[in-house]
């Protein structure tokens, strides 16, 4: 419900945003259980890389070649990459435009019924017209351009 | 949606075409750096006894790994992939002939969906 008023909002000309209207409901986009995944997960795996690159500084030092400096630096070089993805992807889910997961995003004047219109011709003449209606409302929107 | 290429362009988001130059040479690089350590280096080591190609490729396509997630993930987050493609690419490239696998994949795919 609250969807579909945020939607009809944000969607009004541009002109100073409804700020209010979005608050809070930003940040709970990174609370779905996917997202929720991804922070521990990313938590983990960015702590796991400083043990994998101690353990290889230990055995670099315990006569290890350089291959194991090498990793040794590599894997925490890995961990902040990780971090850096993770934040991107944050920031990116955040600036988010709210209409992309709406229904309501892309125009839809008249949508097909799902009645059964086969034993009523009057009715399923009504639907006809009205998607013929929905059609060249749609025509004359897109051959308007945005 | 991806697919649209008329998209707004959102936070600057976008620019899918030099991503994707960034991200095949990268996976060509890591590609062939791959297939010297896999077919070249290692059999040295292991049944030449010389360890110091290992050293030098094995430590080279470690820093250039690093360097092709950073131009694969770019891509991804630009061609907004989901998350199990971009994790399948990002992976791709530590397997030997996979990331030339995926490169055509890849590059075939954004050409389909109009974004190159």
């Amino acid at each position: 419900m609250s969807g579909i008023v945020t939607s009809a909002v944000a969607r009004a000309p541009p002109g100073p945003a409804p700020a209010a209207v979005r608050v809070g409901s930003v940040f709970r986009r990174l609370l779905t259980p996917k997202w929720v995944l991804l922070h521990l997960l990313v938590a983990v795996l960015f702590v796991a890389t400083f043990f994998l690159g101690y353990w290889q500084l230990s055995k670099a030092e315990n006569g290890g070649g350089p291959v194991n400096w090498s990793y040794a630096v590599q894997w925490p070089l890995y961990g902040f990459m990780g971090l850096w993805f993770y934040l991107r992807m944050v920031r990116i889910e955040l600036n988010r435009d709210p209409d992309e997961d709406e229904p309501g995003s892309d125009v839809v004047l008249y949508q097909r019924p799902r009645i059964d219109t086969s034993g009523d011709p009057e009715l399923a003449a009504y639907n006809a017209y009205l998607a013929e209606l929905n059609e060249r409302a749609l025509g004359q929107r897109n051959t308007r351009g945005r | 949606m991806a697919a649209d290429p008329t998209a707004p362009n959102r936070g600057g988001v976008r620019d899918v075409a030099p991503a994707l130059l960034r991200y095949r040479v990268m996976a060509y690089v890591v590609g062939v750096m791959l297939i010297a350590l896999v077919l070249v280096a290692m059999p040295l080591k292991y049944f030449a006894d010389m360890p110091g190609p290992v050293a030098v490729v094995g430590t080279a396509h470690g820093f250039l790994y690093a360097v092709y997630l950073l131009a694969a993930f770019d891509l991804a987050l630009r061609a907004r992939w989901g998350m199990l493609r971009t994790l399948l690419v990002l992976l791709a490239g530590t397997i030997p002939f996979l990331s030339f696998v995926a490169e055509r994949n890849v590059t075939r795919r954004m050409r389909e969906d109009g974004l190159v």
